[in-house]
């Protein structure tokens, strides 16, 4: 998964795009000095790549041989909650 | 045991009266030597060089990008090359009985090398004035790529050690001569014996020195979103951006920092009006902007910088 990407000849860091408040403002002010022609299809690239950076999937930590199942989002809730009670 | 010199003696106790160990079997030997000197470079003598490398250029590249106390560097080879190398052979000591006429040889004395470059100028003459001192040791490169390090015991290698080098004055041009920047060496050649010569070291004559880079404000007025600098090179102020275009521009090359030292992570980097622009944050105020550390650099492939005065920019 790239991390940061390069789209007319400006670097980008995805992550500090993340964190930085005004996310929107960012992405047109990064791209400010292109041509107005490729202004918009700079910010759709870079949108594209922030989306399937964003879309990544949390890394788990599985023990070799152990069964893996996919969890619904209720089954994860109850799963937390009995551990919860247990303590 | 760090060096393979004299290794027997040190493998165990030997009394020396019982044995003659330490003496080698003279018969074989390999005649491959160094021919006349293309390069110099120094590095910590205590740099180990792994026994598995297989691409010595590409190492001696990575380890001149490396922190000071690991650093690498050039001295002569064809980025700077050679314009002459005055040796100053080792004087045998020896002592002559006067009463039967024998000579004894007692020890080897002190081989003296001065590299001459015409290259460099004043500023070239500063920063070898620099090594003076140092303990750097040294690696010799002919030109054809052969050149010496030690091999120790490991199987790893070493710089060889020694006794002193670094800038040694500079001749002024005469009208007969021009001018000519001066670094001495001296070691001891019973040392250098032990050395190993190597093969395959030819583009290791093409190795660059560090150059010292300035980060200065950018001649566009930086705003609350975006910081602009420029780069130059400390002697000859030599415009870094226009040289590396959009290859320094990224993101991890630069450090800003507000006026409390808290770091700003830029969210973007781009060449723009011929000056590095950084997008981010910065509420109005004073920041400080530097070149990252060169071990960073190297990664982002920016090669041969490194960066020494940072800029001072204000936003508004």
């Amino acid at each position: 998964m790239k991390k940061d990407v390069r789209i007319e000849g400006v670097h980008v860091d995805l992550d500090a795009l993340k964190a930085d408040a005004p996310k929107d403002l960012k992405k047109t002010e990064i791209f400010s000095h292109l041509p107005e022609s490729k202004q918009d299809a700079a910010y759709q690239a870079l949108q594209a790549e922030l989306d399937t950076y964003e879309a990544k999937p949390e890394t788990v930590t599985v023990e070799k041989g152990a069964s893996v199942k996919n969890f619904t989002a209720e089954e994860t809730k109850t799963k937390a909650s009995s551990k919860k009670e247990e303590k | 045991m760090k060096y393979n010199f004299l290794a027997v003696l040190q493998m165990a106790l030997i009394e020396a009266c019982t044995g003659s160990t330490s003496i080698k079997n003279p018969g074989g030997g390999c005649d491959k030597m160094l021919g006349p000197s293309k390069g110099l470079f120094a590095g910590p003598p205590d740099l180990v060089i792994p026994s598995g490398t297989t691409d010595i250029v590409a190492y001696i590249k990575q380890q001149i990008h490396a922190v000071a106390s690991a650093r690498v560097y050039p001295i002569a080879n064809f980025i700077r090359p050679l314009f002459d190398m005055v040796v100053n052979a080792a004087q045998p000591v020896k002592e002559t009985s006067n009463y039967t006429g024998e000579e004894i040889f007692i020890r080897s004395g002190t081989e003296n090398r001065t590299y001459k470059t015409k290259s460099g100028g004043l500023c070239l003459a500063k920063a070898w004035a620099t090594f003076r001192n140092s303990g750097l040791g040294f690696m010799d490169i002919d030109g054809a790529g052969l050149f010496t390090l030690y091999k120790n015991s490991d199987g790893s290698y070493s710089f060889i050690s020694a006794l002193n080098m670094g800038g040694a004055g500079f001749d002024t041009a005469t009208g007969n001569t021009v001018f000519k920047n001066n670094f001495s060496l001296s070691y001891d050649p019973d040392q250098y014996i032990n050395a190993t010569v190597l093969d395959g070291g030819y583009g290791l004559l093409s190795l660059k020195p560090l150059e010292d880079v300035d980060v200065v404000a950018g001649t566009t007025p930086s705003t609350t979103t975006q910081i602009y600098v420029g780069v130059t090179t400390e002697c000859g102020g030599k415009d870094v951006v226009a040289l590396l275009g959009s290859g320094l521009a990224q993101v991890s090359n630069f450090i800003i920092k507000n006026n409390v030292g808290t770091v700003i992570t830029p969210t973007a980097a781009a060449i723009v009006s011929g000056q590095v622009r950084l997008t981010g944050t910065y509420p109005a105020g004073v920041y400080t902007v530097s070149l990252a550390p060169t071990t960073t650099l190297y990664t982002n492939n920016v090669f041969y910088y490194e960066g020494q005065t940072a800029a001072s920019v204000t936003t508004s």
